[in-house]
């Protein structure tokens, strides 16, 4: 069974967030599997697919949210992720709301 | 599972960036199940893995430079014979929640 990429990109407040998830469905077939609210301000979303669909999608929505929020914008990519990768992704409510 | 493996580590993070980076280095570096990821709040996470200590020690090790690597490293322990009411404060339900990852990730939709 070949293992889905995984991504996440995390950054301070919502909007930047709002606005990477909806560059990244625009330019690419990337699945979105959820925000999530970490506290204290920190937004995060998951993101699966083919590698490449992954890669592009997390590059394009770092990048967006770094044009609003310009710093504290993270970001990473699994190839082939370990299960509890796999697992949060799947389902972000195991790490927050 | 063996009596000698259960030694705990333990890697705080601040956001799920750092600490799926810490997750994915323990995991891939030695031998060790993840059995507990926690919510602290304010973004702070926690990840436990268990093992043997020898396994638990590098993988924390590993995961130290990986969570540096990515974000902020708020602490990292390693517990080589954690008593058990320590251990029962990590059930918090996660460790069933982190196996069953393949469904979980299949069957969710992409709303």
């Amino acid at each position: 069974m070949t293992r889905t990429a995984v991504g996440f990109i995390e950054a301070e407040g919502f909007v930047p967030i709002f606005d990477a998830v909806d560059a990244m469905t625009k330019a690419t077939e990337v699945d979105v599997r959820g925000t999530v609210r970490l506290g204290g301000g920190l937004v995060a979303v998951a993101v699966s697919g083919e590698l490449a669909t992954v890669e592009e999608a997390v590059e394009i929505g770092e990048e967006t949210a770094r044009a609003i929020s310009g710093r504290n914008v993270k970001s990473i990519v699994f190839a082939s992720p370990a299960e509890p990768i796999l697992a949060i992704a799947g389902d972000v409510t195991i790490i927050g709301s | 599972m063996a009596s000698t493996d259960r030694a705990i580590g333990i890697i705080e993070t601040r956001g799920v960036v750092a600490l799926a980076a810490g997750i994915e280095a323990m995991m891939k570096t030695s031998d060790v199940r993840t059995i507990a990821v926690e919510r602290v709040s304010s973004g702070y996470l926690a990840a436990a893995v268990q093992g043997s200590l020898a396994a638990v020690r590098s993988s924390v090790d590993a995961g130290t430079q990986a969570v540096r690597q990515y974000g902020e490293l708020r602490a990292a322990q390693i517990y080589p014979k954690p008593h058990a009411e320590a251990g029962a404060l990590l059930e918090n339900g996660t460790s069933r929640r982190l196996q069953g990852s393949i469904a979980a990730l299949e069957s969710g939709g992409s709303e």
